[in-house]
């Protein structure tokens, strides 16, 4: 396994990202956190052996995401409806899209975020989602049109 | 032409308008500082209180090395589709995948604080991840022990992240990794290595004992899923939630719908109840959180199999007539069908038509069965319909397209209700793929002459 001073170099190099791609897969910094931390004790045992870390961080951190979407994003949108108008809380058109980015089934979700916002190209978002970059495409513009629909009504 | 015309609808935000707005709320998020947060200047973080429980202890792959297996045949097919004597060691077929416009088979009827909720489709995938599964069960009881095997191509280099330990054995040109449930590592390395691709339709255990349960989920295949309150009830348990079993700390069988069951305690505190629907052969879930665990059983009695679709089916195909209407043309959206070649509302034929309080109807397919109504969704009022019958032609203009959750699922007339001066309804599948609402085409007639 990796040395803890290596480690600790790879962990710095890599939070600060890890945490942004949570975010965009989660809708919220607090959990983006965990999981980030998560997935970068997950990837420690493995980094000696890989040629390119980061990738394989990417498809991990995609995958725990994914984890913990089906099991608590209905739940955040709970919370979200619950905490709405609070000092702190986000601003309703910041809970009308996380609402409808929850909305999405998940891949077409984590294309569309990691795409605009973590600003992933399609290969990358390919390889940490198992499918072919031709199919990030198909994601992205089924997530962009439900989206859409989601916003209007 | 009626007086309440449809307004406007709002204009809908452009794709850069969109991507802008995500910015925004996704900039938000992250701008948010954590509390509690002891990163800084990017120190590790010690041990943290998990916010929700799962279990620390990494992954612990167990290489098994380099296992010489059948070689896959070139030309194999997906072990997901059946062939039509496709058996396995224990004689049961796999009836395989179905369409996804089936409806949600089964609900909850436990009463106002678990109300049916929206129904949804889930996780759609892209094609072609590669991605196959299938699972056996010691004895055919999932509680008793449970391996879940599935294969992916090799041109990744990457083990996928999962939690429990993976036994991977590498083909030719793909390999096979496993978990499992009640196994000790060896027994799980013993059982991987017999596994044979290529072999059959699904893949052969023959290991003495244990039973294939056909657990398969096409990567394209959508499933469906209802929440009731808190609870979610899913009509396919897909490979990640099957992994996810895997990982229980407690499993035991149960009875749901009368069917033969089983309840997974996950280590979040979470309970998945599975179990086989007779009909269709496939799995389905009840998902209870955390705080309900002690309420599982009550949870698990109150899981009903769905017969509205069915009921509602025959109570209203007395209505469908038997005698074919005419050809119907729609020249706004290029379709042209002979209507009432069916006599039941499964449109199997082509359109089905009859009479519902007094206001004629043609109920088509949306995707399947030559998809006579597939862009149903693109039609606007004012746009004609012709209706060729034996007594001649009969036109009508579109007042109104909407779409409306539909109390039954399945097969069924539950159409968006009619308005007054209503003349006549087209009714199909919404949104498209699945039968949770109906799209209504609401026309009146223009009288000739």
């Amino acid at each position: 396994m990796m040395d803890s001073a290596s480690f600790d170099a790879f962990y710095r190099a890599h939070h600060a990202d890890a945490v942004r791609w949570a975010v965009a897969l989660v809708g919220s910094r607090e959990v983006a956190e965990e999981l980030a931390h998560d997935s970068l004790e997950a990837v420690r045992p493995r980094l000696d052996g890989l040629d390119q870390p980061p990738a394989y961080l990417r498809r991990v951190v995609v995958n725990r995401c994914h984890s913990w979407h089906r099991r608590h994003a209905r739940e955040q949108r709970r919370i979200r409806r619950a905490t709405a108008g609070a000092p702190g809380a986000y601003t309703a058109e910041t809970n009308e899209m996380l609402d409808a980015l929850a909305a999405l089934p998940y891949r077409q979700r984590a294309a569309v975020t990691l795409r605009y916002w973590a600003d992933w190209t399609d290969d990358q978002i390919a390889e940490a989602l198992g499918c072919a970059p031709a199919s990030v495409r198909v994601l992205v513009h089924r997530g962009i049109a439900t989206l859409r629909k989601e916003i209007a009504e | 032409m009626t007086t309440d015309q449809l307004t406007p609808p709002p204009p809908t935000p452009s794709d850069a308008e969109l991507v802008a707005r995500i910015r925004v709320a996704l900039d938000e998020v992250a701008a948010t500082s954590s509390a509690g947060s002891a990163v800084g200047g990017g120190g590790r973080i010690g041990s943290r209180p998990r916010m929700w429980g799962r279990i620390a202890a990494a992954a612990a792959v167990i290489a098994v090395g380099v296992v010489a297996v059948a070689v896959l045949r070139p030309d194999r097919r997906d072990p997901l589709q059946p062939t039509t004597d496709s058996t396995d060691a224990t004689g049961a077929t796999d009836p395989g995948p179905s369409s996804s416009d089936g409806p949600l088979p089964y609900f909850l009827a436990i009463g106002e604080e678990f109300p049916p909720g929206e129904i949804t489709v889930a996780d759609t995938c892209c094609a072609g991840t590669g991605t196959m599964m299938t699972a056996w069960a010691r004895g055919g009881d999932p509680a008793a022990g449970l391996l879940v095997a599935w294969t992916a191509p090799l041109y990744s280099d990457y083990l996928p992240d999962l939690p429990g330990e993976v036994t991977t054995v590498t083909t030719a040109d793909s390999s096979i990794s496993t978990v499992s449930l009640g196994l000790s590592a060896s027994e799980r390395e013993d059982l991987t290595a017999q596994i044979t691709p290529g072999s059959g339709l699904p893949w052969i255990l023959p290991a003495e004992g244990w039973e294939w349960l056909g657990f398969s989920m096409a990567a394209d295949q959508p499933a469906l899923e209802q929440s009731f309150g808190a609870v979610t009830l899913s009509s396919r348990v897909s490979l990640e939630a099957f992994i996810e079993l895997t990982t229980a700390t407690a499993a035991e069988a149960v009875t749901v719908a009368g069917e033969p069951g089983w309840s997974f305690r996950l280590p979040d505190g979470s309970t998945e109840v599975v179990w086989r629907d007779p009909r269709s052969g496939l799995w389905s879930s009840l998902s209870v959180p955390a705080d309900l665990a002690a309420r599982v059983d009550e949870l698990t009695a109150a899981v009903e199999m769905n017969t509205a679709g069915e009921e509602s089916a025959d109570a209203t195909t007395s209505t469908v007539q038997a005698e074919p209407l005419g050809r119907l043309v729609i020249d706004a959206i290029g379709l042209d069908w002979v209507v009432g070649g069916s006599p039941a509302l499964d449109a199997k034929e082509g359109p089905a038509w009859g009479w519902a309080d007094g206001v004629m109807f043609i109920v088509g397919n949306r995707t399947t069965y030559g998809a006579p109504f597939l862009r149903l969704d693109e039609l606007q009022p004012e746009d004609v319909i012709t209706l060729e019958t034996t007594d001649g032609p009969r036109t009508f203009e579109v007042t109104l397209v909407e779409s409306c959750p539909a109390q039954l699922n399945g097969v069924n007339l539950d159409a968006c209700p009619s308005r007054p001066g209503d003349d006549l309804l087209l009714v199909t599948f919404d949104p498209k793929y699945t039968s949770v609402a109906r799209l209504t085409v609401h026309a009146n007639e223009i009288p000739a002459g």
